[in-house]
């Protein structure tokens, strides 16, 4: 299959789903919890990299060669992501925002040192070939004829992910764990004299939005097939910011609208360019896009703020 | 072996201080991590370099460093201003600091953008001379590293800078406010109501220092767009190590991860210097979060 809508649209809905279940892990830590994480793509990289090892084949350069089912691999992902919150935690949650900010600004580009430089694990710069494709696994047909079909199963699973991860954090948010988290990010002292335990409130809030980022890392590992270190650059964080931002933070629902929003944008102004741009411009289309979604971003902030759908206060 | 190291670590933590100067201070006087630091950087390099290279590059030497100088600190200054113009007051007023710290990135992310497609996404360098280092005595019987002139240059010249911005601060009635306004603690939740004179002071010297770090930059090698970025953990890194809001502070971070980089590269571990400036990020943070020279 080339060309035509439907598969567009395919790729572009896992594309969605895929940023949405890291878009709701960034909601639960900044929207809800207030925790300044700037550090996005260091769990997503991680997810990635944990997926595309356990389930991989031998790999030219790099670890590999374990071959294991794909819900490990995304076990693994989401083990991954836990894991690095947890390892940080203790260091970074008891700072306040801006230093919080500073010292996961520093982990995403200490992990993305580590995986340009750390080649026996990650296949170094050149990254990893060759991660066992979507559904690929458990779909011998996936890349003869029945792909476009294949393309459709592995939509279907990563938004079941999604719908999943939604579901399940708004039952969260909705149980009294919900309301304390809120109370905890929105007035620690009070919340602390009410006899919540503020240091692992927030510390839930980091580690299962970590995992989420992961599961996500592990999708785009699965969807992409490939990796690198080139794939987990701050634009990448600043997009999920975008994303919880325009859709309204603190509002599960409003990642997921702005999740959709922001990559409709994103990617629908990648093929606006590519086809208005004069070819001699192409290789400006990048820097376009990237100024675009700059210019929304502080229009957003400035003008509506509270993003298309504003978190209620009160009914939740 | 010892001196080259020191050498080494002297000349990156002089284009450290100047990296770090204007993000010091706009940190000290506005509350927030200015994370679009990294990408006004950028802008003094290409600024200088296309003021150096209107003005005859190598045919006209001092012309070009005139021009060059110049047209990184208009344009620095400018850009910096025009942001806090435009964003930056309105949401500084609202004291949000995280909505601040994400339009700091977007407006970064727009100016590198804007950057590549001016110049493309390549790399900018002056046409220059191939220059010989000479060795530096440091101590009687101590063996040096060696500089070029033009290194040993860019150390003076950060000397007489941070030298007159101390002057400045701590002599002139106008440096004694800004330092008010840095230093009260009080005034940390009002950074929003920051006086027009004193705002436009700040930015002002932030955008020369970033001018003048870009110069720096520039003169020791090529330029990118990614140039800045390169410079902002290291940067944050010695703001915070050396305590928010003391230039004395800072510059004594940068002169311990301008040592700490060095020795990561001497021993061959180029490539993971940034890593060393994270773990001292979080050393500090962790361990004395008020910096070690800043009061607790």
């Amino acid at each position: 299959m080339t060309g035509g809508l439907a598969p567009y649209l395919v790729s572009v809905g896992t594309m969605i789903a895929i940023y949405a279940i890291a878009a709701l892990g960034l909601n639960l830590q900044f929207g809800i919890g207030g925790l300044f994480n700037v550090g996005c793509t260091a769990f997503i990289a991680v997810g990635a990299y944990a997926s595309a090892i356990v389930t991989g084949p031998h790999y030219r350069q790099g670890l590999g060669g374990f071959g294991l089912a794909l819900p490990v691999g995304l076990l693994a992902a989401a083990a991954a992501g836990a894991l690095l919150a947890l390892l940080v935690a203790a260091m970074v949650l008891r700072l306040r925002g801006d230093y919080l900010a500073i010292a996961s600004f520093g982990l995403a580009t200490a992990v993305q040192i580590a995986a340009t430089n750390a080649g026996a694990i990650t296949g170094g710069p050149g990254g990893l070939f060759g991660i066992p494709l979507r559904l690929g696994q458990f779909w011998p047909d996936a890349a003869g004829p029945g792909a476009a079909w294949a393309n459709v199963a592995w939509l279907g699973v990563c938004a079941a992910l999604a719908a999943a991860a939604f579901m399940a954090l708004r039952r969260l948010d909705r149980a009294p764990w919900g309301r304390d988290l809120r109370a905890v990010s929105e007035d620690p002292e009070a919340a602390d004299a009410a006899g919540r335990n503020v240091a692992a409130f927030r510390l839930q809030a980091f580690v299962i939005g970590a995992a989420l980022m992961g599961v996500a890392g592990g999708l785009y590992a699965h969807t992409a097939g490939f990796i690198s270190p080139q794939d987990f650059l701050p634009i990448l964080t600043f997009q999920l910011y975008a994303m919880v931002i325009v859709g309204g933070a603190g509002r599960h629902a409003g990642a997921l609208l702005g999740t959709a929003v922001v990559w409709l944008l994103w990617s629908g102004s990648g093929e606006l360019l590519a086809a208005v741009l004069p070819a001699q411009m192409q290789a400006n289309s990048g820097a376009i896009r990237v100024i675009a979604i700059a210019v929304v971003m502080l229009a957003m902030l400035l003008q509506r703020p509270e993003g298309l759908l504003p978190e209620r206060v009160g009914r939740r | 072996m010892i001196g080259a190291v020191v050498v080494d670590g002297v000349l990156i933590a002089a284009v450290l201080s100047l990296a770090s100067l204007g993000l010091s201070l706009s940190y000290a006087v506005f509350r927030f991590p200015n994370f679009a630091h990294a990408d006004l950087l950028t802008i003094g390099a290409f600024a200088a370099w296309s003021g150096a290279t209107l003005a005859g590059g190598n045919a006209a030497p001092v012309l070009s460093l005139v021009a060059g100088a110049t047209a990184a600190l208009v344009t620095c200054a400018g850009v910096i201003l025009l942001a806090d113009r435009l964003v930056l007051r309105a949401l500084l007023a609202r004291r949000q600091s995280a909505s601040v710290i994400i339009a700091a990135f977007a407006i970064g992310l727009l100016l590198r953008n804007v950057l590549v497609l001016i110049f493309g996404p390549g790399e900018v360098a002056l046409d220059r001379d191939i220059e010989i280092a000479r060795p530096v005595m440091l101590l009687p019987g101590l063996s040096a590293g060696r500089l070029t002139a033009t290194e040993s240059g860019v150390i003076l010249a950060t000397a007489l800078l941070l030298a007159g911005l101390h002057i400045f601060l701590r002599h002139s009635p106008t440096g004694r406010d800004l330092r008010a306004v840095a230093e009260d603690p009080d005034l940390a939740g009002l950074s929003g109501l920051v006086v027009p004179r004193i705002r436009v002071l700040a930015w002002g010297l932030c955008g020369a220092f970033c001018a003048a770090a870009g110069l720096a930059i520039l003169m020791l090698g090529p330029a990118q767009p990614e140039t800045g970025s390169e410079y902002m953990l290291p940067a944050l890194a010695a703001v915070v190590v050396g305590g928010l809001g003391s230039i004395w502070g800072m510059l004594a971070g940068a002169l311990l991860i301008g040592l700490v980089e060095s020795v990561t590269v001497h021993v061959g571990l180029a490539e993971w210097r940034e890593v060393t400036a994270f773990a001292l990020v979080v050393l500090v943070l962790f361990l004395r979060p008020a910096g070690l020279f800043g009061r607790a």
